[in-house]
């Protein structure tokens, strides 16, 4: 049974989000293609989901473990144990990196001597929609956003 | 098929030949040869102006968003230009044509997907039919495609996550199909004190790594397990910002894969990610963005870099099978 | 995942290197989500180590009835709730859909634009950016956590349903009408 605006805006929220059964999914999809309005909410919709989405992570400023670590400690809820080379082991196993990282700390290499997640996300942006068979003329459009998102060339 | 040629003729076009049994996907994969122009809305935020020519010469005029208004990108088949008027600046890169692999693309999409036909609506003012290209290598990414009944030109795509979810919704406002376009189009002039950049330098390219040669400056252990239906297309070797990295490309016909590598040295600086076991004393880095993650990993003295719109499980798999000899 | 049971085990034996494990694992995105339901108050921190010495001495007890991801948010979204709660002030509220807006207002406008923000953080242009997050801190508490555990932290439906302890049909209900908000204050900012 055909859908009214209200009805299918109820709904666009769920729909973009694949929450909608079969039968819903196809009263929204017929109600779409005929009203400009609603397809305009989906577009807002989207967009607006889209820049939520890429909210960037927000790393704390100072590492709190110490502060954190100290209190279970005197909470008894933790133990530490003094051991000389395996803790330094075991720091590199559980901080995933810390070494890198200290090792960075200690001599930075140059700018220039890393590789950029940034560059590869744009490469991979450039090519994976041009290889697609859907060429609607969007990929470099991608890619130059990608570059854009991620590397804050803003006015 | 029937539905779909009745839908054929009673739309007054004889494009029914395009149509018929699974040469549809190779409709869809040679339709990028029709040449128009158009307006583009990319999830409802990013509006482009765009010339295609045959040949996969594109113009693309950015209208929107702001921070984005004028930017020009220009692909004559060999180079891309993206001249931005806010900065003056161009940058310069290879293009990344497919160029002659149509008929591995089209065989691809055929042994990967499925192509069910929805039904017939309108998109921009033009018939279409709707289309939908469903995986058959389990959970994976498929499109939605409203396609242009005399042309199979894509007018409107989209992308869902195999839960369903909608990642992408792309399509053309406006669109005229010209016989043929301008090719002054496809040239970028350039005002004067223009800077011209090149951040991404392509050095070498080839099918396989064995094509690069020597060319390669570190050790490469690719990876022995791919997913079903995933082949590698080629390799390049680029560089940018002084490191030289490998870009293997890999695609199942629809889903695209990049595997990045370089020197253990240059590997990339991690932004907040969650930290996950790929073996005894060896971490991944997993970092989700909507529609694509990205894996990072260090192994056989080589940094590896995963990019692509693939679930966690079988990512993983990938890495793995760099280590296991480690 | 395996990994995490063991984990837990070796903490409840007080094992402090498989706290720290567990620690690094969810710091950086308990953090975030923080950051984002206060508003970036100064208050962040504080409200970070609390609910990891919350989590830390309910993990003592903990029996894997959830998943650990889920039990920690659970914690995270819980204490931000608290914090907010007694951070509250009175202000003036939006007629048009009072239940959905939050009364009084956060500080993050005046605190993201004094930050210093490097090049590196500026992915999206501290505008757009200011703008979300003015957005998230209207919403009413219960939207504004539906709505971040689902877009900012892309949480399912589910997930989210597990993490705040309500039923399905709530979190949808709330997910949309937190976004339909969204959409008429970021509306400009698209265009």
């Amino acid at each position: 049974m055909p859908q009214n605006c209200e009805e299918c805006r109820s709904q666009l929220s769920a729909y973009a989000d694949g929450a909608l059964s079969m039968d819903e999914n196809r009263a929204v999809h017929a109600h779409l293609i005929g009203c400009a309005r609603c397809a305009e909410e989906l577009a807002d919709l989207m967009a607006v989901i889209h820049v939520i989405a890429a909210l960037p992570p927000v790393p704390p400023r100072e590492d709190p473990w110490a502060a954190v670590c100290f209190r279970l400690r005197r909470e008894g809820l933790v133990r530490s144990r003094y051991m000389p080379r395996a803790r330094w082991v075991a720091a590199a196993v559980v901080g995933g990196g810390a070494i890198a990282l200290s090792w960075n700390m200690l001599f930075p290499p140059t700018p220039s001597q890393m590789a950029d997640l940034d560059t590869y996300w744009r490469e991979h942006a450039s090519f994976s929609l041009e290889s697609e068979p859907v060429h609607m003329g969007a990929p470099a459009v991608h890619a130059i956003e990608a570059t854009y998102q991620l590397q804050g060339d803003l006015p | 098929m029937r539905p779909l040629l009745l839908g054929a003729l009673m739309a007054g076009t004889l494009s029914w030949p395009a149509f018929a049994v699974s040469p549809s996907m190779e409709a869809l994969v040679r339709s990028s040869n029709v040449p128009f122009q158009g307006t583009l809305v990319i999830n409802g935020q990013t509006i482009v102006k765009v010339v295609h020519g045959s040949g996969d010469r594109r113009r693309q005029e950015i209208l929107a968003p702001m921070r984005m208004k004028g930017d020009l990108i220009v692909d004559n088949g060999k180079t891309l230009w993206h001249f931005s008027p806010r900065t003056q600046k161009v940058d310069l890169s290879p293009t990344r044509q497919w160029g002659d692999r149509v008929a591995d693309r089209i065989r691809l999409l055929t042994q990967n997907y499925r192509m069910n036909v929805l039904g017939r609506e309108k998109v921009a003012g033009r018939p279409v039919h709707v289309v939908e290209l469903l995986p058959t290598n389990g959970s994976r990414s498929s499109q939605r495609l409203w396609l242009d009944q005399t042309h199979a030109v894509p007018l409107r795509l989209e992308r869902l996550s195999p839960q369903g979810k909608l990642l992408e919704r792309t399509e053309f406002r406006d669109i005229d199909f010209l016989d043929q376009v301008d090719p002054e189009l496809f040239l970028l002039e350039l005002p004067q004190n223009v800077a011209v950049t090149t951040s991404v330098r392509l050095l070498s390219a080839g099918r396989t790594l064995g094509d690069l040669g020597d060319q390669v400056p570190f050790a490469v252990k690719l990876p022995s397990y791919l997913p079903r239906g995933f082949e590698g297309m080629d390799v390049q070797l680029f560089e940018s910002k002084g490191v030289k990295s490998l870009h293997w490309r890999l695609s199942d016909g629809l889903t695209t894969l990049s595997l990045f590598m370089t020197d253990k040295e240059h590997q990339p600086v991690m932004p907040s990610s969650r930290t996950i076991d790929l073996a005894p004393k060896q971490k991944a880095h997993l970092l989700e963005h909507p529609g694509r993650r990205t894996l990072c990993w260090t192994a056989n003295r080589v940094s590896y870099a995963m990019v692509g719109d693939l679930n966690e499980d079988e990512l993983l798999k990938i890495a793995r099978s760099t280590v296991l000899d480690d | 995942m395996a990994d995490e049971r063991q984990l837990i085990e070796r903490y409840q034996q007080g094992d402090q290197t498989a706290a720290e494990a567990i620690f690094r694992l969810y710091h950086p995105a308990i953090h975030s989500l923080a950051y984002r339901m206060l508003g970036g108050s100064p208050e962040v921190e504080d409200c970070v180590q609390e609910v990891f010495l919350r989590a830390f001495r309910g993990l003592k007890g903990f029996r894997g009835e959830a998943s650990l991801k889920t039990w920690i948010y659970r914690i995270a979204t819980n204490t931000c709730l608290n914090y907010l709660d007694k951070a509250k002030r009175r202000g003036p509220v939006d007629s048009l859909d009072a239940e959905v807006f939050e009364e009084g207002f956060a500080t993050l406008g005046d605190t993201l634009a004094s930050e210093e923000r490097s090049p590196e953080d500026q992915v999206m242009g501290v505008e757009l950016e200011e703008a979300i997050q003015v957005a998230l801190d209207k919403l009413a508490p219960e939207f504004r956590t539906a709505l971040v555990l689902r877009d900012v932290e892309g949480m399912s439906y589910e997930e989210v349903a597990s993490v705040t302890g309500a039923a399905l049909g709530t979190v949808k209900s709330r997910i949309a009408r937190a976004r339909t908000q969204a959409v008429r204050w970021l509306k400009d900012y698209l265009k």
